[in-house]
C-alpha cells in the first residue's frame, strides 16, 4: 500500500491547503506543501528494497468508472521507480525554493495547493494501471498548468498564455480521448498490461488496424503535452507564469508526460507511430534549438531548450530506446530544473530583469548563483562530467541506423551547446550594465539550487559508470568516434557562444541579427492565428448571427403563426347564442348523417 | 439506512404527494413567512424519500416503491407508480435542486410563487415515478402550467415572449405525444408501461411512435435544432427557475426517451438513431461554439448547458445500456453543475450589478473564494478528471464510439471548445486589474455551493454511486429485450 | 290494457323527433330568451319521449329510469336558466340575446 501513498500524499496535502490554506500563514502553508511532497519521495525511497525483489508492484483503490479495467488502481514497473523519485525530489526542491521566491500576499494558498496537485497528477500519469486513469492525470497535469501559469491573476498576459497553454493541450487531449475509446471498443479493455497481449492480436505490420489509429491519436495528445511539433506553441507563452513554476512544467511533472507516455506504451503502440514519434521529435529539436538561439528572454531561451530537449527524448522513445529516453529526461531534469531555478534566482535578485541584453556580469556578484547555473549549462551543452552528456551520448547511440536522426541530433546537440554558452556568457561574463540594488539569495532558494545542481552533476556519471542502475538495461556502448564527435561538437559550440558574446550582445554583429530573425518560432504561431483561431472566431461569430439567428426567427415565425391562427378562430367565437347553436345543430346532423350513410 | 423504519415502507407516490401537499400548504394557509421554508422541506423530504428508495436493492421487476391501482379497467388506465433506476436517481437530483432553488429563491416572494415551485416539483416527480402512459403524460402537461406561470409572473424584461414561444414550442411537441399515447394504448387496450413493455410491435409502427412520442422529448431537452426557446427562457426566467428548467426538467425529456420511446420502440429507435445520434453530436459541438460568443453570463451557461444536454441525448440515442448509463451519469452531474454555475452567477451579478462579463473584471483578488468556487464549477462543466462532468462526458462517448464511432469522435471535439468558453468565462470575470472591490462569498453563499461542489467531486471519485443503479453493457438495447 | 291495440313504436319515434326539431328550430330563431327557454324544454321532452317508448319496446325499466333523471335535471336546468333571464333583464331592461353578445371573442 505504500505505493498508493505516493500520488495520494501530494493530493491529501492539496486538498489540506485548499480547503485550509487561507487560515494558515505563506510559510506554513509552503512548508506544508513541501512536505507532502517529500513524504511521497520518502514514501518512493522505501519501495526500492521491494521493487528490487517484485519487478511489478500493484495497489488497487477502488472501482472507478463503469468501463472494463477502468479502476483506481496503480501499477509500478520498469522504470517507474525512478521517475516518480525524480518527480517528488525535484518538485520538492522546487516547493522548497518556492518559499522564498513567492511574493508574500494570498497567492500562496492556490500556488502551493495546485503544485502539490499538479505532483500528483504527474504521479498518476506514472503509476496509472489504464488508460483513463492515466488520462486523468494527463488532463490534471494540464489544468495545473493553466493555474500555475496563470498564477499572477492581475496580469492578463499571464491569463491569456495560461488559457493558451489549456486549450493547445486540450487538442492534444481530445485526440488522446478518441484513442481510448478505440481501445475501449476494440480490446474491451482500457487495462494497460491487457493492452499490451491484445496488440499482439490487433497489430499487423503494413494494416489500418484500429490500434494504428488509436495509437496515432496517442501520439497526438503526447506531442501537445510535451510541446512537440506541430502543438509546442503553448511552452514558450507559458513563461508567464512565475519561473518555479517553468522549473516545475520544464524538469518535473509536465512536458515530459509524453516521453512517459511512449515509455510507458511502447508495446501497445504500433511501431509506424512510434517511429513518427521519432521523426517528429527530431524535427522538433532542431526546429526548437535554431529559434532557441535568437531569443533575447533568459525564460525563453529555456523554453525553447525544453521543447529541444524534449524533442531529443521523443527521438529515443521512438526508437525504443527506452533507456536512453529515460537517462536523458531525468539528466534533463536535473540540469533544467538547475537552469530555472538559477534563473529565478537571477530574475529575483535584479527585481524582475529577464531581457538577456540587459543583464551582464553578475558573475561576481551572485557566485553560487553563476557557479550551479555553470552546471546546468554544461549538461545543456553536452560536456562531460555534467549528465547531459552521457544521456545524450546515449541518444546518439541508439539512433545509430538511422543517419538522418543520428544527423539532427548531432546538429541539435551543436546549436545547443552554442546557446547555452550564449545564455551563461550574457548573464553572467558579458561586461556589466547598470544595475538596481542586487537582492541577496535567500537560504531556501539557494539550499535546493545547490543541491538539485549537485545532482545534475553526479547522476549523468554515476548512471554513465553503472553505479545507478535505472531499472533497465542499457542499448549499447557508444562507438569511440562518436564519443569524439560529441565531446568537440559540445566544446565546439560551447566555444563559438563565448567567443561570440563575450563582450555582449550588441558586439555579436552579424551571428544575433541572423539568429534574431529565427526568435519569432518561424511565424508558426502567426499562422496558427491566421489559420485556426481567427477562423474559428468566424465561424462562431457566423453560426451565432446565421444558424442561431435564422433559429430562432423559424420559431418566432411559429409562434406568429398560431397566434394568427388563433385569430381566424376567433371569429367564430361571436357571443351570439343563436350562433352557438346553429353551429352546435348543424355539427350534430353532419355526424348523424355521416353514421347513418356509412 | 433506517429512515424506512421511521416512515413504513416508502412508496414511490409519496415523492407526489409530499410536494403536493406542501404546494396546498403553502397556497392555502395564511403563512407568507413560512411559504418558503415549507417549500424547502418539500425538498429536503423529497431527498430523504428518494435516497430511502434508492437504499434498498431493486425488487423483481425493478420498479422501487411500485403501486398500481385500476383507475378505468375496461380502457386500461391505471394509477400505475413506480421508480425504475433512471427514476430514482433523477428523483434524488430533482429533489435536491427543487431545494437548493427554494433557498436561493429570495425570502419575499410570496406564497403564490412558492406554492407553483411545489407544484411543479410534485409534476417533475410524477413523471419519474409515472408508469401508466395517461399517467405520464398528466404530469408531463402540469409540469408545464407552473413553469409557465412562474416566468410569465416572475421573469425578466423579456418573460411574456420567451413564455410564449416555450409553452406553444412544447405545447405543439406536447400534442403529438399525446396522439402518440392515445394510438398506442387504444391500439394495445393497456397504458400501462410495464406492460407495453413486453409488446412487441411492428418495426415501421414502432418507427411511427416513436417519432409522435420523440416530439415532446426533442423539444423539452432540447435536442439540436429544436431549441430556439432554450436561451430566451433561461435569461428571461427568475435564476431559481432557470436552474431547475435546466437541471432537471430537462431530464424529465431525458428519461422519457429512456423509459419510453428506448423501451417501448426499440427496433423504431434503432431505426431513427442514426440521424438523432447526428443531430445529438452536431449539437454538442454547436452549442459549445456559441457559448464562445456570449456575453451574457446566463447566456453563456444557457448554451454551455445546451451543449450537455445534447452529450445526454447523444449517450442516450447511442442505443445500448452503456449509453444510457453513461446519460445518467451526465443527466445527475450536469444537474449538479448547471445549479451551481446559476447560483455562483447570479452571486457574481449581484457583485458586479448585471450579467454582462463585460462588467466584471478582475475580481479574483477582492473575491478569491467566489473565484476558486467559479473555477471549480467551469473545471467540471469542461469536464476535467476528477468531477463528475468527465465520468459523465467520458461513459456518453465511450458508448458512443462503441456503435457510432464517427458521432463520437466529433463530439469529442466538444473538449476544445468548452475549453475555450470556460476558460474564456473565468479570464474575462476573474482576471485582469480589479476595477473596484467586491465584497468576497459570505457564509450563507458560501453553505449553498460548498455542498453542491463537494459532490461534484465525489460524483467524479464515485460515480459508480450512481451509475450501479441501471445495467451497463455496449450491446444495443433491443438486443438485450429479445433475449 | 290487455288486447287493447298499442300504437307502433315508430310513431313516438317520429313524434319525438318532429317535436325536437321544432325546439331546434325555436332555439336558433327566436331571440327571446324566455322563448328559448321553452324551445329547450320542448327538445328535452322530446327525448323523454323517446326514452319512454324505447323502454315500452324493449321491456326495460331503463329509458323511463332516464327520462325521471331528465325531468329532475331540467327542473334545475330553468331554475338557473329564469334566474339568468331575470338577471340579465334586470341589468339590460331586454330579454333578447342577440343583445347579450359580451362573451364575444
Amino acid at each position: 500500500m505504500t505505493l498508493a501513498l505516493v500520488p495520494l500524499l501530494p493530493l491529501a496535502g492539496a486538498m489540506f491547503i485548499a480547503l485550509a490554506g487561507g487560515r494558515i500563514g505563506r510559510k506554513t502553508t509552503g512548508t506544508i506543501g513541501t512536505l507532502a511532497i517529500t513524504l511521497a519521495f520518502g514514501a518512493a525511497l522505501s519501495m526500492v528494497v521491494s521493487v528490487a525483489e517484485h519487478p511489478r508492484l500493484a495497489a488497487r483503490l477502488g472501482a472507478w468508472l463503469p468501463v472494463p479495467g477502468a479502476d483506481l488502481s496503480l501499477v509500478l514497473e520498469g522504470a517507474g521507480l525512478g521517475l516518480v523519485l525524480m518527480v517528488t525530489g525535484v518538485s520538492a526542491l522546487i516547493g522548497l525554493y518556492s518559499i522564498g521566491y513567492l511574493p508574500a500576499g494570498p497567492g500562496a494558498q492556490r500556488y502551493f495547493a495546485a503544485l502539490d496537485l499538479f505532483v500528483a497528477a504527474m504521479l498518476l500519469v506514472i503509476l496509472a494501471d489504464n488508460l483513463v486513469l492515466l488520462f486523468a492525470g494527463w488532463e490534471l497535469v494540464g489544468l495545473c498548468s493553466y493555474l500555475l501559469i496563470g498564477h499572477e491573476r492581475e496580469r492578463p498576459a499571464a491569463a491569456v498564455a495560461a488559457q493558451k497553454a489549456f486549450v493547445v493541450n486540450r487538442v492534444g487531449d481530445a485526440a488522446f480521448l478518441v484513442g481510448i475509446f478505440i481501445f475501449a471498443a476494440t480490446a474491451r479493455t482500457v487495462n494497460i498490461g491487457d493492452l499490451r497481449v491484445a496488440s499482439i492480436e490487433h497489430l499487423r505490420p503494413d494494416t489500418v488496424t484500429p490500434f494504428l489509429i488509436a495509437s496515432a491519436l496517442l501520439l497526438v495528445g503526447a506531442l501537445a503535452k510535451s510541446a512537440q511539433l506541430p502543438l509546442h506553441v503553448w511552452l514558450p507563452d507559458a513563461m508567464e507564469g512565475p519561473t518555479p513554476v517553468s522549473a516545475l512544467i520544464h524538469a518535473a511533472t509536465m512536458v515530459t508526460a509524453g516521453v512517459v507516455l511512449l515509455i510507458r506504451l511502447r508495446e501497445v503502440l504500433a511501431p509506424e507511430v512510434l517511429f513518427a514519434a521519432s521523426v517528429a521529435g527530431a524535427a522538433t529539436a532542431l526546429f526548437a534549438a535554431l529559434v532557441a538561439v535568437g531569443q533575447r528572454d533568459l525564460k525563453r531561451v529555456l523554453a525553447w531548450s525544453t521543447i529541444s530537449q524534449v524533442g531529443l527524448m521523443f527521438v529515443a522513445a521512438g526508437l525504443g530506446a527506452v533507456f536512453a529516453a529515460l537517462f536523458h529526461l531525468l539528466a534533463h531534469a536535473f540540469f533544467k530544473a538547475t537552469l530555472f531555478l538559477g534563473a529565478g534566482a537571477v530574475i529575483h535578485a535584479t527585481d524582475g530583469e529577464q531581457d538577456l541584453t540587459k543583464l551582464g556580469g553578475l558573475g561576481r556578484r551572485l557566485p553560487l548563483t553563476a557557479a550551479t547555473v555553470a552546471v546546468g549549462a554544461l549538461g545543456l551543452a553536452a560536456i562531460p562530467p555534467a549528465s547531459g552528456f552521457f544521456s545524450k551520448e546515449a541518444i546518439a547511440v541508439a539512433a545509430l541506423d538511422q543517419p538522418l536522426l543520428l544527423g539532427a541530433v548531432l546538429v541539435t546537440s551543436l546549436l545547443s551547446a552554442f546557446y547555452a554558452a550564449r545564455l551563461y556568457t550574457l548573464v553572467f561574463l558579458a561586461p556589466a550594465r547598470a544595475m538596481p540594488a542586487i537582492h541577496r539569495t535567500p537560504l531556501s532558494m539557494a539550499a535546493p539550487l545547490v543541491l538539485v545542481a549537485t545532482a545534475a552533476l553526479a547522476f549523468g556519471g554515476l548512471v554513465g559508470a553503472h553505479v545507478l542502475p535505472l531499472g533497465l538495461g542499457r542499448e549499447s556502448e557508444a562507438p569511440a568516434w562518436l564519443l569524439a564527435a560529441s565531446i568537440i561538437l559540445g566544446l565546439g559550440g560551447a566555444t563559438g557562444g563565448w567567443l561570440t558574446y563575450r563582450r555582449g550582445a550588441s558586439a555579436a554583429g552579424a551571428v544575433e541579427r541572423i539568429a534574431a530573425r529565427a526568435a519569432g518560432g518561424f511565424g508558426v504561431d502567426r499562422l496558427y492565428q491566421a489559420a485556426l483561431v481567427e477562423p474559428f472566431g468566424r465561424i462562431a461569430r457566423g453560426v451565432d448571427r446565421g444558424v442561431e439567428a435564422a433559429n430562432e426567427r423559424a420559431i418566432d415565425g411559429f409562434a406568429g403563426l398560431l397566434v394568427r391562427g388563433g385569430g381566424l378562430v376567433q371569429r367564430l367565437q361571436a357571443g351570439s347564442v343563436r350562433g352557438y347553436e346553429a353551429l352546435l345543430l348543424t355539427g350534430a346532423v353532419i355526424l348523424l348523417a355521416f353514421w347513418s350513410l356509412r | 439506512m433506517n429512515l424506512p423504519l421511521l416512515l413504513g415502507d416508502i412508496r414511490a407516490t409519496d415523492l407526489v404527494v409530499v410536494p403536493l401537499i406542501a404546494a396546498l400548504a403553502c397556497a392555502l394557509l395564511p403563512l407568507r413567512g413560512l411559504a418558503r421554508a415549507i417549500a424547502v422541506l418539500s425538498g429536503v423530504l423529497g431527498i430523504a424519500l428518494s435516497l430511502a428508495l434508492a437504499a434498498g436493492a431493486a425488487p423483481a421487476g425493478g420498479l422501487r416503491g411500485e403501486e398500481q391501482i385500476a383507475w378505468a379497467p375496461a380502457l386500461g388506465i391505471s394509477y400505475h407508480v413506480g421508480a425504475d433506476g433512471f427514476g430514482v436517481a433523477l428523483l434524488a437530483l430533482g429533489s435536491l435542486l427543487f431545494s437548493v432553488g427554494a433557498v436561493s429563491s429570495g425570502s419575499a416572494r410570496g406564497r403564490g410563487y412558492f406554492a407553483l415551485w411545489c407544484a411543479l416539483q410534485a409534476a417533475v416527480s410524477g413523471v419519474f415515478v409515472a408508469q401508466d402512459l395517461l399517467l405520464f403524460f398528466v404530469f408531463w402537461e402540469a409540469m408545464l402550467l407552473p413553469l409557465a406561470l412562474l416566468l410569465w409572473q416572475w421573469g425578466g424584461e423579456d418573460r411574456r415572449s420567451a413564455t410564449l414561444r416555450f409553452v406553444l414550442y412544447t405545447m405543439a411537441g406536447s400534442a403529438l405525444l399525446l396522439a402518440g399515447i392515445l394510438a398506442l394504448g387504444i391500439g394495445a387496450a393497456t397504458f400501462d408501461i410495464v406492460t407495453l413493455r413486453a409488446h412487441r410491435l411492428g418495426a415501421a409502427t414502432q418507427t411511427g411512435l416513436a417519432v409522435l412520442f420523440l416530439a415532446a422529448f426533442v423539444v423539452k431537452l432540447p435536442l439540436f435544432p429544436f431549441h430556439a426557446w432554450l436561451a430566451r427562457a433561461y435569461v428571461a426566467a427568475p435564476l431559481p427557475v432557470a436552474l431547475v428548467l435546466s437541471g432537471i426538467v430537462a431530464k424529465t425529456a431525458a428519461y422519457g426517451i429512456i423509459r419510453l420511446c428506448l423501451g417501448l420502440f426499440p427496433l423504431g429507435m434503432e431505426t431513427l438513431a442514426p440521424g438523432l445520434v447526428a443531430l445529438a453530436a452536431i449539437g454538442t459541438l454547436y452549442a459549445a461554439l456559441l457559448a464562445t460568443r456570449q456575453d451574457d453570463t446566463r447566456r453563456l451557461i444557457a448554451y454551455s448547458s445546451l451543449s450537455h444536454l445534447n452529450l445526454i441525448g447523444l449517450g442516450i440515442f447511442a442505443g445500448s445500456a452503456a449509453g444510457a448509463q453513461g446519460a445518467l451519469v451526465a443527466s445527475v452531474s450536469h444537474g449538479l453543475i448547471v445549479a451551481v454555475l446559476f447560483l455562483l452567477a447570479g452571486m457574481l451579478a449581484t457583485r458586479t450589478g448585471g450579467w454582462d462579463l463585460g462588467r466584471s473584471g478582475g475580481l479574483a483578488g477582492s473575491a478569491p473564494v467566489l473565484a476558486a468556487c467559479f473555477t471549480l464549477a467551469v473545471v467540471a462543466t469542461i469536464g476535467v478528471p476528477g468531477t463528475s462532468g468527465f465520468a459523465g462526458e467520458f461513459l456518453v462517448l465511450a458508448a458512443t464510439y462503441a456503435r457510432y464511432p464517427a458521432a463520437a469522435a466529433l463530439a469529442t471535439l466538444v473538449v476544445i471548445v468548452a475549453a475555450v468558453y470556460g476558460l474564456g468565462l473565468l479570464r474575462r470575470a476573474f482576471t485582469g486589474v480589479p476595477g473596484g472591490a467586491v465584497p468576497d462569498l459570505g457564509p450563507r453563499e458560501r453553505a449553498l455551493v460548498l455542498p453542491l461542489l463537494a459532490l461534484i467531486l465525489v460524483l467524479g471519485i464515485a460515480p459508480r454511486v450512481v451509475s450501479d443503479l441501471v445495467p451497463g453493457g455496449n450491446a444495443p438495447v433491443h438486443a438485450a429485450d429479445l433475449r | 290494457m290487455a288486447g287493447a291495440a298499442l300504437m307502433p313504436t315508430t310513431a313516438y319515434l317520429l313524434l319525438g323527433a318532429f317535436l325536437f326539431a321544432l325546439g331546434a328550430y325555436g332555439v336558433v330563431v327566436r331571440t327571446n330568451a324566455l322563448a328559448m327557454l321553452v324551445a329547450v324544454e320542448l327538445m328535452l321532452n322530446a327525448v323523454n319521449l323517446t326514452f319512454v317508448a324505447a323502454a315500452r319496446q324493449f321491456g326495460e325499466l331503463d329509458g323511463q329510469v332516464i327520462a325521471f333523471f331528465v325531468i329532475a335535471v331540467a327542473a334545475a336546468e330553468v331554475g338557473v336558466g329564469l334566474a339568468i333571464v331575470i338577471d340579465v333583464a334586470r341589468r339590460r331592461g331586454t330579454v333578447d340575446v342577440d343583445e347579450a353578445t359580451d362573451l364575444r371573442g
